[in-house]
C-alpha cells in the first residue's frame, strides 16, 4: 500500500542558540517506502529525526501519525509508536553483551528479575524472522562496526519498529559492508518496514530510496521521486549551485624521495600483544600526493602521530630528506619543513580559546618577528594574522575573536593558512574536510592541489574514499594497522573496498 | 606463647571486620553513585554527618535507632545536595564533592561544640551486640564471625543485595547503562535523571550509615573528625574493588585489616612510632590507586553530566 500517508511533519521549527536548525519543515512519509533525507552537514536532517525520536523538542509545529496528532515526543513514546532510530553514533554500551544491549529498557516478564533466557528466545525469534544472524553473548566491544549496525537494527526491530530511521549509516562502513546493509534494508522494506535514510551521499540515495527529500540550511528544498531525478540535479538542490565533480590535476612530477618509512611497528601501550601498526613500509616522492585510504580506526591516527613526531614507534625507521628522523621531535620536524594538518582540528589543530591571531603563530611564536626573545610582538602577529585572514579568505569579525567562534570551514582555513605560510616541503594532512560543507571542501581540495603543483609533497590520510581517489596520485590502503594494498585513481571502488575490508591483501614494499 | 599468638590473630581478625564495616557502607554507597555516572567525593562529609547525627539522636533520646534515622536523613540530604548540584546545575562533581567533604567536617565540629563541652563528653546509647548463643562458642570462627552487632551483618547483606540488584534485575541493568552511556539508556526509554538522583541519594544514606556505625556501635562518643579520612579511603576501596560489590567487600576488608593491624601494633608497643603505623591504610590506598590491581574499568560516563536538549 504505498502512497498511504504514514507520518506527517507540519511546519516544524527548531532553533539552537545562534542557529535555526529547522525552519518551517513540512514533509510526508508514506507507509512502506524508503525515503531518503538528503543534505549537507548541518542541513537539519538529523535534527528533524531527533525531534521525531524525542531527543529534542521542536519549538513549534506538529507531527501526525496516520492523521493523528503525535504529542509528547519522548524516546519511550517514540518506541511505543514503532519508531526505531539507528543513530550515527551507535547507542550501544561497549562492555555490555549484545543481549544486554538489546534488552536494555525492556520490561521483564517477571519483574524485577532480569530473565535473560526469556529475552534471548524472544530476540532470536525476531532475528530469525528478519534473517539476521547474531551472537548474543559477545561483548559489543568485540564485534565489528558492521555487526554493531546490525545489532542496532535488530534492537529496533525487536522493540517493534515499523519505521526505521538510519542516520548516515554508511559513514563507518566499507563499500562492501554498505552493499550488505542496502540488501538488508531492501529485505526489511519488502517485509513491510518503512525506512527513512539520512545521507549526504548522492549515489547511495539514488541506489536505495524511492522518494528523496532535500534539506538545505534547515529548509526543505524539494521532495522528488527517484525515477524523475538524477545525481546532478540532486547535488544542485543540495548545495544550491553547480558542483565540481572531478579535478583536473595534471600529471605528477614525481621527483626525489622525501619520506621513507621502513618496517614501522607500534605496540599497544596497554596490551603488548596487540599491534596497532605492523610492518609498514612506503615512500613518498617530491611533488606527489599519496593517499592512505581505510576505514576509521585502522591505525591511521597512530601512523600520523608517529610521522609528525608526537609518538615514537616501537620499531622501524623513518627517513625524511635523507635524514633519520625516527627519534626527532615535532619541532625539529617542523623546522625541517614538515607541516601537519591533524584530523581533530578542535583538539589538535587549534587552541579553541585562543584568538585567531594567537592560533596563527602556534608553531612559530618563538621565532622572529613574532618575538624579540622575551615578549611576543603584538604588531607583527597582528600584521601576519591580518594577511592570513585576507589571503585565505577567513570569514571572521576580527583577528582577536576566539577561534572557537568560527565555523568549521573557517577554522580549517586558519589551519591551512598557518601551515602554508611556513616554508613547507612535506605536508601531512589527515581528514582535511571532515564536517565541512561542499564549498569549504572544494576550497581545501583546491589548496592541496595548488600545493602539489608548487612541488610540495603531500601524504593525505582520509577515510573518505572519494576524497582520496580525487586527489591522490597513488593510494595505499590500511587495514588493522597494516598497509594491505596499493592502488591509483583508476582502480575501481570495489577493489579498494575489498582491501579496506581486509579481504584482499597484497604485499606492499618500498 | 602459642596461645598468645592465637588470641592476637583472633583479635586482629575481629577488629579487621569491625574496621572494615564503615568503609564497606561508604564504598558501597560511593560505588552505586559512580555506577550511575556521578562521582561522590563527598563520602567523608556524609560519613561525618551520619556519625554526628547518629550520636546526637541517640544521646538525646537514649534510642540508637532514632539516632540512626537522623544520621541517615542527614546523609540523604547531603546526597540530594550533591545530586541537585551535579545533575541539575551541572556543577563540577569534583568541586561539589570536595565541598561536601569539608562542609561535613566543619558542620559536625561546630554542632558538636554547640551542644556544650564539659569535662566529660556525654555518651550515646550504643547498639547491642547480637547474641548468637552456641555459635559464638565455635573455636576461632565463633569469636571472629559471631561477636558483632547487627550493622556488620547488615553491611554484608547489602553486598549481596547490591550484587543481585546490579546484575540480576532489569533495574540494575538500566542503572549500569545510565553510568556507561546515558544517551543510549535514554533512547531505550530509561529515565536517566531519576536513576541518577536515586543513586546519589542512596549513596549518601549508605555513607552516613558507615559514619553512624562508628558512633553508635564503636565509640559512643563523637569527636571532631571522628571518621579520620575513612571517606577518602572508601573512594580507593571502590577502585581497588573494581566497581564490583564483592570486590568492594574484599577491598574494605583489606583496608580494615590494615587499620586493625595498625591499632594492634600500637598496643603491642614494638617501639615503632605510632605515626608510621597510622600511615599503613593510606599507603595501601595509594598503592591500590597506583594501579597494582591492573586495569580498572570505570563506568564510561562517570563525571559527565547528561545534557538533554
Amino acid at each position: 500500500m504505498p502512497d498511504q500517508v504514514y507520518l506527517t511533519f507540519k511546519n516544524i521549527r527548531k532553533s539552537f542558540p545562534g542557529v535555526i536548525a529547522l525552519d518551517d519543515v513540512s514533509l510526508d512519509i508514506h507507509r512502506g517506502e524508503i525515503h531518503a533525507l538528503l543534505g549537507e552537514n548541518g542541513a537539519g536532517k538529523s535534527t528533524l529525526m531527533n525531534v521525531l525520536c524525542g531527543l529534542y523538542h521542536q519549538d513549534s509545529g506538529e507531527i501526525y501519525f496516520e492523521g493523528e496528532k503525535y504529542e509528547h515526543n519522548t524516546p519511550k513514546n517514540a518506541i511505543a509508536h514503532g519508531i526505531g532510530m539507528i543513530h550515527q553514533h551507535f547507542m550501544l554500551i561497549p562492555n555490555f553483551t549484545v543481549l544486554e544491549n538489546i534488552m536494555l529498557g525492556q520490561t521483564s516478564p517477571k519483574p524485577p528479575s532480569l530473565e535473560k533466557e526469556y529475552f534471548r528466545r524472544e530476540i532470536l525469534k525476531v532475528a530469525d524472522k528478519f534473517g539476521i544472524t547474531v551472537d548474543l553473548d559477545k561483548l559489543v566491544e568485540e564485534i565489528s562496526v558492521g555487526m554493531m549496525q546490525k545489532i542496532e537494527i535488530l534492537k529496533a526491530l525487536y522493540k517493534g519498529a515499523e519505521l526505521l530511521i538510519l542516520d548516515e549509516p554508511t559513514s563507518v562502513l566499507t563499500p562492501q559492508e554498505s552493499q550488505e546493509l542496502f540488501k538488508m534494508l531492501t529485505d526489511l522494506n519488502q517485509k513491510g518496514t518503512t525506512i527513512i535514510f539520512i545521507s549526504h551521499k548522492l549515489n547511495e540515495v539514488m541506489q536505495i530510496s524511492e522518494r528523496i527529500s532535500v534539506l538545505r540550511d534547515g529548509k526543505l528544498v524539494a521532495t522528488v521521486n527517484k525515477k524523475d531525478t538524477n545525481q546532478h540535479e540532486l547535488s544542485k538542490l543540495m548545495v544550491g549551485r553547480e558542483v565540481i565533480g572531478k579535478y583536473d590535476k595534471g600529471e605528477s612530477k614525481c621527483g626525489q624521495e622525501v619520506l621513507r618509512i621502513e618496517d614501522l611497528a607500534l605496540k599497544d601501550h596497554h596490551n603488548l600483544h596487540r599491534n596497532l601498526l605492523h610492518n609498514i613500509s612506503f615512500r613518498v616522492c617530491e611533488g606527489e600526493i599519496v593517499g592512505i585510504a581505510g576505514v576509521d580506526e585502522n591505525g591511521q591516527k597512530e601512523l600520523a602521530e608517529i610521522i609528525s613526531g608526537l609518538r615514537k614507534p616501537t620499531s622501524g625507521r623513518i627517513t625524511m630528506f635523507d635524514k633519520d628522523v625516527t627519534q626527532a621531535t615535532t619541532r625539529q620536524l617542523i623546522e625541517m619543513g614538515m607541516s601537519y594538518i591533524p584530523a581533530d582540528r578542535r583538539n589538535q589543530g587549534l587552541v579553541m580559546d585562543f584568538s585567531l591571531a594567537e592560533n596563527t603563530i602556534l608553531e612559530t611564536h618563538y621565532q622572529k618577528p613574532f618575538t624579540n626573545g622575551i615578549s611576543l610582538q603584538k604588531n607583527a602577529i597582528a600584521k601576519f594574522a591580518t594577511e592570513l585572514v585576507h589571503e585565505y579568505d577567513v570569514r571572521t569579525p576580527s583577528i582577536n575573536v576566539p577561534v572557537k567562534n568560527l565555523s568549521g570551514g573557517n577554522q580549517q582555513k586558519v589551519i591551512i593558512g598557518r601551515e602554508f605560510s611556513k616554508k613547507t616541503l612535506f605536508l601531512l594532512v589527515m581528514q582535511p574536510t571532515w564536517g565541512l560543507d561542499v564549498g569549504a571542501i572544494e576550497y581545501v581540495h583546491k589548496k592541496l592541489l595548488e600545493a602539489r603543483a608548487n612541488g610540495i609533497t603531500i601524504l593525505l590520510i582520509s577515510t573518505d574514499l572519494e576524497e582520496v581517489r580525487k586527489l591522490s596520485d597513488r593510494i595505499l590502503v590500511m587495514y588493522e594497522g597494516e598497509i594491505v594494498g596499493q592502488a591509483d585513481s583508476e582502480t575501481s571502488i570495489e577493489e579498494i573496498g575489498l582491501m579496506m575490508a581486509g579481504s584482499k591483501k597484497q604485499a606492499v614494499s618500498l | 606463647m602459642e596461645n598468645f599468638m592465637m588470641t592476637t590473630v583472633i583479635t586482629w581478625l575481629t577488629m579487621s571486620i569491625r574496621m572494615a564495616t564503615p568503609l564497606l557502607f561508604a564504598s558501597l554507597g560511593g560505588m552505586l553513585s559512580q555506577k550511575a555516572g556521578i562521582y561522590n567525593f563527598g563520602l567523608e562529609g556524609m560519613m561525618l554527618c551520619g556519625a554526628y547525627f547518629g550520636y546526637y539522636g541517640s544521646y538525646k533520646t537514649g534510642n540508637p535507632w532514632i539516632g540512626l534515622l537522623l544520621g541517615m536523613l542527614s546523609g540523604a540530604l547531603l546526597g540530594l545536595l550533591l545530586a541537585f548540584t551535579s545533575i541539575k546545575l551541572r556543577v563540577s562533581q569534583l568541586v561539589i564533592g570536595l565541598g561536601i567533604g569539608i562542609l561535613g567536617l566543619g558542620l559536625t565540629s561546630f554542632l558538636f561544640r554547640l551542644i556544650g563541652i564539659s569535662d566529660t563528653v556525654p555518651a550515646a546509647t550504643l547498639f547491642k551486640k547480637i547474641d548468637f548463643g552456641a555459635l559464638k562458642e565455635i573455636p576461632f570462627i565463633g569469636a571472629v564471625l559471631f561477636t558483632h552487632d547487627w550493622m556488620v551483618y547488615f553491611a554484608w547483606a547489602l553486598v549481596i543485595l547490591t550484587a543481585l540488584f546490579l546484575y540480576r534485575t532489569t533495574q540494575g541493568l538500566n542503572f549500569r547503562a545510565v553510568g556507561e552511556n546515558p544517551q543510549a539508556a535514554d533512547t531505550a526509554g530509561v529515565n536517566v535523571i531519576l536513576y541518577r538522583y536515586l543513586a546519589v541519594i542512596v549513596s549518601g544514606v549508605l555513607a552516613s550509615l558507615g559514619g553512624a556505625y562508628l558512633s553508635l556501635t564503636q565509640t559512643s562518643y563523637f569527636t571532631e573528625n571522628l571518621t579520620a579520612g575513612r571517606g577518602w579511603i572508601a573512594i580507593s576501596a571502590i577502585i581497588l574493588g573494581k566497581y564490583n560489590p564483592w570486590g568492594v567487600l574484599l577491598a574494605s576488608l583489606l583496608f580494615g585489616a590494615a587499620d586493625a593491624a595498625q591499632m594492634q601494633i600500637q598496643v603491642m608497643s614494638l617501639g615503632i612510632p605510632y605515626q608510621f603505623l597510622l600511615m599503613i591504610p593510606y599507603i595501601l590506598a595509594m598503592v591500590a590507586m597506583a594501579g597494582v590491581v591492573g586495569k580498572v574499568r570505570s563506568p564510561a560516563a562517570m563525571g559527565k553530566p547528561y545534557i538533554k536538549h
